[in-house]
């Protein structure tokens, strides 16, 4: 990120927040009646706010990173105060300084200091390239790890559809965690992912079909990995992507750039266990295609939020190999714009071919990007499901648990473009357009 | 057989379902259909194994569903009423959600009382939150809730059977269902007299002027009266105020005057204190009846005792046309020193939040007093509140932002 010194705008510091609460607590102190002894000076930020203990709290922002430092006791970071900060001056409520604080001067030439020390990552992946005899060696190694793995795999989901699904549901999280511990081992971590995703599906009406759909997807993993030197090269891509092989980010970043003004429309967090994923999406105005960048967050640490829906960037993006493949590494950024065009939406029928297309090619692919135009319909019973209808009447039902109140104050039955994300299980909205992250809303809200 | 099980039972069942028992039950206990389609059929025969054939065959078998997958339907909503408010601005929008997050319904209710006097109204990214606010019990004002609304929100309301009680579409708990009359010009009239008369009450303890006529008078004027501008002109709920009025109620509270006249005017303080407060709450029904003379010394006297929880009941509770006397009344104590700093702590904020602008000021001093040293805390709080009252103010003064 470049030292540019511009106030971000309050959708990027909110996406910094590392939950809804800390989000709301930023806002809260985002008045000037807060702070006192405030300044920038070019990407530094510096103020003291008044909170709960006898003196204020003294905050440090460096934009350029982005890092900050405050004397609160909060292990959350960014805490509420960093993040107050950021929204005053986001706001223009910051005036310049002349010259940096000594507080400020110091912390910022500590963090070059560390800087300095630290290789840069090329460096590192230039050293471990540096025996390719090895490096093959190492690869064909974990080939055959991740093949005596799968075929353990393969083993494990016959005898469950031998023993019967309601047994499975009934021994529940215990031998799936087991199964999927013996595929990290087996150094197949995204088979390790779909194994822990398998018993969210033993809940809920019809969950012997999504169960068994589950367990099938994964024996049909088993089986391509087996024909992986026969099966088409983007296909292949795929099936190591799916399996968990490591992908460089240099070796992204070396294929083609797909270059466009990608404007980011939507956004949605999940969080796992122990790790927070980011999936933000993308769509190119000139091209119609759709990018997805995916962030992650482990114990506390902090997502990325220099990319969050509301902006348009004239950049380059480059795809992961792999048919159906919609996850990208953003490049070169040219320019930066605070807003999104009109995404026309299409209808419900068409983004339901449009996912067809994509399972056709990627027979794994769980969501696809979509805008639709319509309007929402609460369920007629209580407990029942949302679902979302275009203007000629068809409807795709939102995922389970989904109360999308949020969209239909703004339809209330007249069609509005909803971003979102079409799943096997149904749509899932994540933000109004054209203007995906409203500042009185958030697709949290949305889909809380 | 019911209607549902015999559809069910004839229904017919898809190759898919029968994939899903075999797998359901174990293939041990159950055997693969055998009429499955193409190519699905064939993936299944291609292995000996029960098993393997049928996770091959679901396998196919799912690609194939979600490939092919054709869209359900759903009937057109019915159209909702156009919005007929202009909305307020992006950065009060903003501190109402701010406001919405907190704990502070009085803010939130002094922030609505500030869009719908403009007449504006609030955007729909935030009914849903305003809405939930209001069902619950310590929520905001319903009415000013619905008035910022307008009628497509309050046609919002509608849709969820937890806000309807918002909306208006069912009578608020213990207000009775009243229709409103025809004529708007003979509302108003009413609510004229209706006012008139509430004044001429909360004289009742005075001048001991308990008429039957004008009990039956008052009656006729509320019951036909705009009960919205009844309730923003006295803060009295119409419903607990007619049972006053009514013989029953009426007679307690006449109770309650008539044993006043003849006492010193603090015994009259200390009846009305205990007569107001009832099992942690301050009675509405008998707020009104409270002579305009007593409120300053029922305040002075709770506001230096030693019971600070009861003077900050008094302040929270009581409504703002009485309100604004008893804060002031309050604020000259507190900044007079003669409270404890424990008391200072528990009534500083809440008078702040109820205090109108002299007062405010006052507070202000009290908390520079605190930053000098007085001894006195809790005022960070009070400072706050009255920040936020301030940028309430400012922000429907800022124009929109351009993109």
């Amino acid at each position: 990120m470049t030292g540019t010194g511009e106030a971000w705008p309050r959708e990027r510091v909110l996406g910094l927040a590392p939950d809804p609460a800390s989000a709301r607590a930023a806002e809260g102190l985002a008045a000037p009646s807060r702070w006192s002894h405030t300044g920038r000076h070019g990407d530094a930020l510096w103020g003291s706010c008044a909170g709960s203990g006898s003196r204020p709290y003294q905050v440090l922002v460096d934009l350029s990173g982005p890092a900050w430092s405050c004397s609160c006791p909060s292990r959350k970071q960014p805490c509420k105060h960093a993040l107050g900060l950021l929204l005053l001056a986001g706001d223009g409520r910051i005036a310049g300084a002349p010259a940096l604080p000594p507080a400020a001067e110091a912390w910022l030439a500590a963090r070059a200091e560390r800087a300095g020390h630290a290789a840069p990552p090329a460096a590192r992946a230039s050293e471990a390239l540096a025996d390719p005899a090895a490096a093959a060696a190492r690869a064909a190694r974990r080939a055959e790890r991740v093949r005596l793995g799968l075929e353990e795999l393969d083993v494990w989901l016959c005898d469950q559809v031998r023993g019967g699904l309601a047994a499975l549901q009934r021994a529940g999280y215990a031998p799936v965690d087991q199964m999927a511990a013996r595929m990290v081992d087996a150094q197949a971590p995204g088979v390790a992912g779909l194994l822990r995703a398998l018993p969210a599906r033993f809940v809920g009406e019809g969950w012997p079909a999504r169960t068994l759909e589950h367990l099938a997807m994964l024996r049909l993993l088993v089986a391509a990995h087996r024909r992986l030197d026969q099966l088409p090269a983007d296909l292949a891509e795929t099936v190591r992507s799916r399996v968990g092989y490591p992908v460089s980010r240099e070796s992204v970043l070396a294929r083609p750039a797909v270059r466009d003004s990608w404007a980011v429309l939507g956004y949605v967090d999940v969080q796992d266990l122990r790790l927070t994923t980011r999936r933000v999406w993308l769509r190119g105005q000139a091209t119609g295609r759709w990018a997805l960048l995916l962030s992650f967050a482990a114990g506390g640490a902090v997502l990325d939020g220099s990319v969050m829906p509301g902006v348009t960037l004239d950049a380059d993006v480059h795809l992961y190999p792999g048919a159906g493949q919609l996850r990208g590494l953003l490049g070169t950024e040219d320019a930066r714009t605070g807003t999104v065009g009109d995404v026309e939406g299409e209808s419900v029928t068409r983004a339901a071919a449009a996912f067809g297309e994509l399972v056709v090619a990627d027979p794994w692919a769980e969501r696809l990007p979509v805008v639709l135009r319509g309007a929402p319909i609460p369920p007629e019973r209580d407990g029942g499901r949302w679902r979302f209808r275009d203007v000629d009447g068809a409807a795709v039902p939102l995922l389970a648990g989904v109360e999308a109140w949020q969209l239909l104050a703004r339809s209330m039955g007249d069609p509005v473009e909803v971003m979102g994300e079409w799943t096997r299980d149904g749509f899932l909205p994540l933000g109004f357009l054209p203007h995906p992250l409203d500042p009185v809303f958030s697709p949290q809200v949305l889909t809380g | 057989m019911s209607d549902t099980v015999a559809a069910r039972t004839t229904a017919p069942v898809s190759a898919w379902d029968e994939l899903v028992t075999a797998a359901l039950l174990g293939t041990e206990r159950r055997t693969l259909p055998v009429d499955l389609p193409e190519p699905v059929g064939r993936l299944a025969r291609a292995r000996a194994e029960r098993a393997s054939a049928l996770l091959d065959a679901a396998a196919g078998y799912a690609a194939y569903r979600h490939a092919g997958a054709r869209p359900g339907s759903a009937p057109e909503p019915p159209p909702a009423p156009r919005q007929e408010l202009d909305l307020a601005p992006g950065p009060a929008q903003r501190l109402l959600a701010t406001l919405l997050s907190g704990p502070d319904t009085a803010l939130v209710e002094e922030w609505l009382r500030a869009c719908t006097a403009r007449g504006l109204g609030v955007g729909p990214g935030l009914w849903a939150a305003l809405a939930t606010a209001s069902a619950s019990a310590v929520g905001p004002d319903r009415a000013l809730v619905g008035a910022a609304l307008g009628q497509r929100g309050r046609a919002f309301l509608a849709t969820n059977p937890r806000w309807r009680p918002v909306a208006g579409t069912e009578p608020r708990s213990g207000v009775p269902a009243r229709e409103r009359p025809p004529q708007e010009s003979r509302s108003a009239e009413l609510t004229e007299e209706a006012l008139v008369l509430v004044r001429v009450s909360r004289s009742l303890g005075r001048h001991r002027m308990v008429v039957d006529a004008d009990r039956r008078r008052l009656r006729r004027a509320v019951e036909g009266a705009d009960l919205d501008a009844w309730q923003r002109h006295t803060g009295l709920a119409p419903g607990p105020f007619l049972d006053l009025v009514a013989a029953d109620a009426g007679q307690r509270a006449g109770d309650v005057v008539g044993a006043l006249a003849d006492a010193t005017v603090a015994q009259r303080h200390a009846a009305w204190a205990s007569a107001l407060v009832r099992a942690g709450h301050v009675r509405p029904d008998l707020v009104g009846l409270v002579p305009v003379d007593a409120w300053g010394g029922i305040a002075r006297d709770w506001v230096a005792g030693p019971d600070a929880d009861r003077a900050a009941l008094l302040l929270t509770a009581v409504p703002a046309p009485w309100g604004d006397d008893v804060a002031d009344t309050a604020l000259r104590h507190l900044a007079s020193g003669r409270t404890s700093p424990a008391a200072s702590r528990r009534l500083a904020p809440v008078l702040a939040r109820r205090s109108p602008l002299t007062v405010r000021r006052a507070v202000g001093r009290l908390a520079d007093q605190e930053r000098a040293g007085s001894g006195v805390r809790g005022l960070a709080d009070a400072e706050q509140v009255l920040a936020v009252r301030a940028d309430i103010e400012r922000t429907f003064d800022t124009p929109e932002e351009t993109p």
